[in-house]
């Protein structure tokens, strides 16, 4: 594609602008500040139209329309001429104060009618870029290098190719990106919210699955409840059947027992009738009947008859009565006269005492004559006296002589008074031996009364012991009892004789009697009475016997009836092996009741632990919902990452090897011996090779980094348009160059315009390309 | 004489959404909750027997607290009979062991129907003959097409066929005679099971021998998921004003989830986390859910020789999910601008 002309009717300063240009190298040369950047940015417009930025922008920098608005007014727009592949056009635009008011035409230059071989986005349907990369392509600025230079191709292509000029856009994006996957989750490590989530969704999981576990060995352990319970069934079963087992064994016990005591109530019976047998044994002769009882009760009767007689005989017999009255009084004999003339004379012989000691007088007892103090004391005292006086004498004579006097009064008086006692002793002494001869005799009286007293007390006591009356009376009575007592005895001799024939009768009764009753009993003496008490005794034993056999009959009989006894006693099973295994099976429910209450209780805990189950579950869906949002944002930044690093990629691998090659020969057409060798290497950093050292760029002058610039800005040109070869708008490049190299730069200038329209720009004479 | 059916009330189950634990908790409490709700409707009408079409549990090892709940709840509402069917999710958690109230009957299809004056409820089963003089009521779990097939029912004398396993209440036709009704669950638990939940009360007039049903709605809570076309939301002020709008009639008792849809250009500042927290004491539980699409005309990079406009171009051919296409793009462009959040 190639410019043929430009008219500009109005655009920035530039006004009524018209340029023809030819192939090749078109010098423009005006003074700076003529506006070339303008002229430059009108085919740039009259390409692409203006852009489409808000109204709002207020920098002139971004918004082209307020820049390019033209200064003067009028009509804001013009016209190129071009030549394409497709034929040769005009290209007409004018630009309003917004984008609506744009319009665009298409002349097709031949035919001089309007063409749609192209739309408005002209510049894009050339040369298949933007805007944006056209302006930073075909349009070389005059310092395109900057100060810090950048010799990596890669870097340059990015820079230029990007709106922005930070050279660490994609380096800081990228950054960003990982920062904000990082977040989420680690590189390297196991942090971020990601990995927050799954440690706390595995916890949570992992306690689900404890509630799972919990809640399936529930499910089992009810199982095994329900096994534990329906082995207590069955157990439970058992024992109920051993229970009825044992009941049977117990009713079977109870009859065995009521057989037991039926043989009881049979061997009493045995018993009974034994002693019945001996009770019959007694009577050898048989069991007297009614009859023989009377018999022996008339013999009885009879004998007790006889001696009754006997008795009522004697019993009516006085002088044997009196007799025997007599003979228990004075014995078998009568008393002899020759004892009771012995009573008699005692009884004299008494009254003969007591009256002489009744008359008998006993005179008073004499008084022992009184023995005198003076008589006593009064022959000492005058021998006392008499000595005194006399000692005294010796000292008085008069003291002397009296006391010796006293002494004589007083032993006279002493004489006289002994006299008179000696012949008061006499007198006393007759009247006491008097008075005692009477009381001698008088003692005498006495004891001769009471020795009579005593052998009449003694002889009477002996035959009447409530004897009362006097001696005289009592003697009396005593002789006629004896009298009476003499004259019975003959009378009593006859009453005796008959009695003896009483008695044999009687004897000869009683032996035939007890030939009677031996033949049912022994007979001890003649005690018929107790023989025949023996034989109702017997008897009577015997009928009880023989009623307590038959009452012992009846109640076996009768206890046979109730119990429902016939035959023999049952056959009793062994209840202790029963009731052992009945023990084993209450032991065994124990322990299943044990286990069953256990498990209920593990159970519950069990089912508890599972309760919190949807809680957990919740919290796991809640922490995968987190997780699958932070998986959805890391892998959105990751994408993000890796689509613009791919972007990257393929911007490089598109054009860097096209501008690299192109790079190395616009370097060598634009260098010379003293020149570096350029070196490229993979990561296509830019070296060169200076005396075998390799060195960057910023070693070299201004001049030679214009050059590299230039080249590497044709480079990119050569990279990026493929399918129509733009035109280059130079503007001033070479201001650093001088000499030879800006020689060497105008030939390379004039070289590429040998395959390229090129529309130089330059204010200086010396940099004209001609 | 009134019948309730019911089914899929999933006690025990996790309330599969992302509340905040004490309010999944509550959720759940409340799904016990809506069950005695349901009881107590029950004997306020007079229902003669709820039937229960189904998955009345989450799943076999349910708590040991939820089963006592129930039983109990079932022994103390003696007047009614509880026709149970096991569903899919709850088979085998009564045991022959457990001793169960004398009127929570299990339906199956080996036992005989019961029967009420003349009206019969029974688990259907094909082989079953369903008597033309009765009223015929048949409890079913499943899908249509896949666990059974409903025309094959046609005929066959059934006047109402309970089914359970759908979560939303829905009819169909069996013949001229007999409906299939799904009565959905009774509280939604995900924004899966958005709208009304209840069950149905079925009146049968003895006399003249005729059925009637209709759904009662009854959850505590409703899940409504709402789209919100936030193209026009460039600012903060008018992303709330579009949120309000579109809230304005929804309960504050309800779980909300706003999908935030439309497109946004290039550096659109979004609010929708600050929005979405001054907004949740406003509501039970409210979620906003971000499927706007970023603005791309792929026109305006087929010739962009930038990095932006390659990789625009790149992640536009690979990249077919609009919404991935969307995040990728918008996620590359912010932390080219810098300011990745």
């Amino acid at each position: 594609m190639k410019l043929l002309s430009i008219h500009i009717d109005n655009f920035g300063k530039l006004r009524d602008f018209d340029l023809s240009l030819t192939d090749g190298v078109n010098t423009v040369f005006a003074e700076n500040g003529y506006g070339k950047t303008t002229l430059a940015a009108f085919i740039k417009a009259m390409l692409y139209g203006l852009s489409r930025v808000g109204a709002r922008v207020k920098d002139l920098n971004e918004n082209e329309r307020k820049h390019y608005i033209p200064w003067q007014g009028g009509a804001f727009g013009g016209y190129i001429d071009i030549e394409t592949e497709k034929g040769r056009y005009r290209v007409s635009r004018s630009f309003g104060s917004k984008p609506a008011a744009d319009t665009f035409t298409l002349i097709d230059l031949d035919t001089k009618l309007e063409s749609t071989d192209y739309t408005e986005n002209l510049g894009a349907e050339l040369f298949g870029i933007d805007a944006d990369s056209y302006e930073k392509s075909t349009y070389i600025p005059q310092r395109d290098v900057p100060v810090e230079m950048t010799a990596n191709i890669n870097t340059k292509l990015t820079r230029l190719l990007e709106s922005s000029n930070d050279l660490d856009e994609l380096d800081r994006a990228v950054k960003m990106l990982e920062n904000h996957s990082k977040t989420f989750k680690a590189y390297k490590g196991s942090s971020g919210l990601i990995d927050e989530a799954q440690t706390k969704l595995d916890v949570t999981e992992g306690r689900i699955d404890a509630c799972r576990a919990s809640a399936l060995k529930a499910e089992r352990e009810r199982n095994e409840l329900e096994h534990i319970k329906q082995n207590i069934i069955t157990s439970e079963a058992d024992s109920k059947k051993l229970e009825k087992e044992l009941d049977r064994i117990n009713e079977l016990t109870v009859k065995y027992n009521d057989f037991k005591i039926l043989e009881q109530y049979k061997k009493e019976a045995e018993e009974a009738e034994k002693r019945l047998a001996l009770r019959k044994s007694y009577f050898k002769n048989g069991i007297p009947n009614d009859d023989n009882i009377s018999e022996l009760e008339g013999l009885i009767k009879d004998i007790t008859l006889a001696k009754a007689k006997m008795s009522y005989r004697k019993e009516a017999s006085e002088s044997q009565k009196k007799l025997e009255g007599y003979k228990k009084r004075f014995g078998d004999e009568p008393l002899t006269r020759k004892f009771l003339e012995s009573v008699s004379e005692k009884i004299e012989a008494l009254e003969q005492a007591e009256n002489e000691l009744r008359t008998t007088q006993i005179p008073t007892e004499p008084e022992p004559p009184k023995s005198t103090v003076s008589r006593k004391l009064l022959i000492p005292a005058s021998c006392v006296f008499a000595a005194i006086g006399a000692v005294l004498c010796f000292v008085s004579l008069f003291v002397g002589i009296a006391l010796i006097a006293m002494g004589a009064v007083a032993l006279a008086l002493g004489v006289a008074t002994a006299a008179n006692e000696k012949k008061a002793n006499e007198i006393y002494q007759s009247k006491l031996e008097a008075y005692n001869a009477a009381k001698e005799r008088q003692l005498e009286l006495s004891g001769k009364i009471s020795t009579l007293k005593a052998e009449l007390d003694e002889t009477f006591e002996k035959y009447y012991p409530d004897r009362l009356g006097s001696y005289d009376s009592a003697f009396t009575r005593l002789c006629a009892d004896t009298e009476s007592f003499s004259e019975l005895i003959p009378e009593a001799q006859k009453e005796t004789d008959r009695e003896n024939e009483d008695k044999a009768e009687l004897n000869a009764m009683l032996s035939s009697a007890k030939l009677v009753f031996s033949k049912y009993t022994a007979v001890y003496g003649d005690d018929l009475d107790s023989a025949l008490k023996g034989i109702r005794e017997n008897l009577r034993a015997t009928e009880e016997a023989q009623n307590d056999l038959s009452a012992r009959l009846r109640v076996a009989q009768k206890y046979a009836e109730e119990k429902g006894l016939s035959g023999d006693a049952p056959h009793l099973p062994d209840k202790t092996a029963v009731e052992q295994a009945l023990s084993a099976k209450k032991a065994e429910q124990a322990r299943l009741n044990a286990t069953y209450g256990s498990k209920q209780k593990e159970i519950e805990t069990l089912e508890a632990e599972s309760d919190i189950l949807p809680e957990l579950i919740d919290e796991a869906e809640r922490l995968r919902g987190d997780i699958a949002i932070y998986e959805e944002k890391r892998r959105t930044a990751e994408s993000a990452k890796e689509f613009l690093k791919r972007a990257s990629y393929n911007l490089s691998s598109k054009y860097l090897r096209k501008m690299e090659q192109s790079f190395r020969e616009n370097y060598e057409k634009a260098s010379d011996s003293s020149m570096p060798a350029p070196n490229i290497d993979a990561e296509l950093g830019l070296t060169f090779r200076d005396g075998g050292a390799e060195r960057g760029a910023e070693w070299y002058s201004e001049g030679i980094k214009s050059l590299i610039a230039l080249c590497m800005r044709l480079a990119l040109t050569d990279a990026l348009f493929e399918n129509e070869s733009p035109f280059l708008i130079l503007d001033d490049p070479f201001s650093e160059l001088d000499g030879a190299k800006l020689e060497r730069a105008k030939e390379l200038i004039k070289e590429l315009g040998n395959s390229r329209q090129i529309i130089y720009l330059t204010c200086h004479e010396s940099r004209k390309i001609q | 004489m009134k019948f309730l059916h019911c089914a899929d009330l999933h006690l025990d189950a996790p309330t599969e959404s992302r509340l905040p634990p004490e309010k999944a908790r509550e959720r759940r409490n409340e799904l016990l909750s809506a069950f005695s709700r349901m009881v107590a409707a029950a004997t306020c009408e007079g229902v003669r027997a709820i039937i229960v079409a189904g998955d009345l549990f989450d799943r076999s090892n349910i708590t040991k607290r939820t089963k006592k709940f129930v039983t109990e709840a079932i022994a103390h509402n003696s007047d009614i009979d509880f026709l149970i069917l096991v569903g899919n999710h709850d088979v085998n958690v009564f045991s022959d062991n457990d001793s169960l109230p004398q009127n929570m009957i299990l339906l199956s299809s080996d036992t005989d129907a019961r029967t009420y004056g003349n009206v019969t409820v029974s688990a259907y089963s094909d082989k079953r003959i369903y008597d033309p003089d009765k009223i015929n009521i048949a409890v079913l779990h499943g899908s249509d097409k896949v666990d059974f097939d409903l025309s094959r029912m046609s005929g066959k004398n059934i006047d109402y066929l309970a089914l359970g396993h759908y979560h939303t209440y829905s009819e169909t036709p069996i013949d001229k005679r007999g409906v299939a009704c799904y009565s959905g669950c009774l509280e939604g638990r995900s924004f899966d099971e958005c709208g009304e939940k209840g069950y149905i009360l079925i009146d049968i007039d003895a006399d003249s021998k005729t059925l009637t049903h209709r759904f009662v709605p009854s959850s505590i809570r409703k899940i409504i998921e709402i789209p919100v076309d936030m193209t026009d939301g460039t600012t903060l002020g008018r992303q709330k004003e579009l949120l309000a709008e579109a809230l304005k009639d929804i309960s504050r008792n309800d779980l909300v989830r706003v999908t935030v849809v439309g497109t946004y250009e290039s550096g659109r500042e979004k609010f929708y986390e600050h929005l979405c927290s001054a907004l949740s004491d406003e509501f039970y539980y409210i979620e906003i859910r971000d499927r706007s699409m970023l603005k791309i005309d792929p026109s305006d990079y087929i010739n962009d020789i930038s990095l932006k406009g390659e990789f625009i171009r790149l992640v536009m051919a690979e990249v077919e999910d609009e919404e991935e296409r969307s995040r990728i793009i918008s996620c590359g462009i912010k932390a080219l601008m810098g300011n990745l959040d």
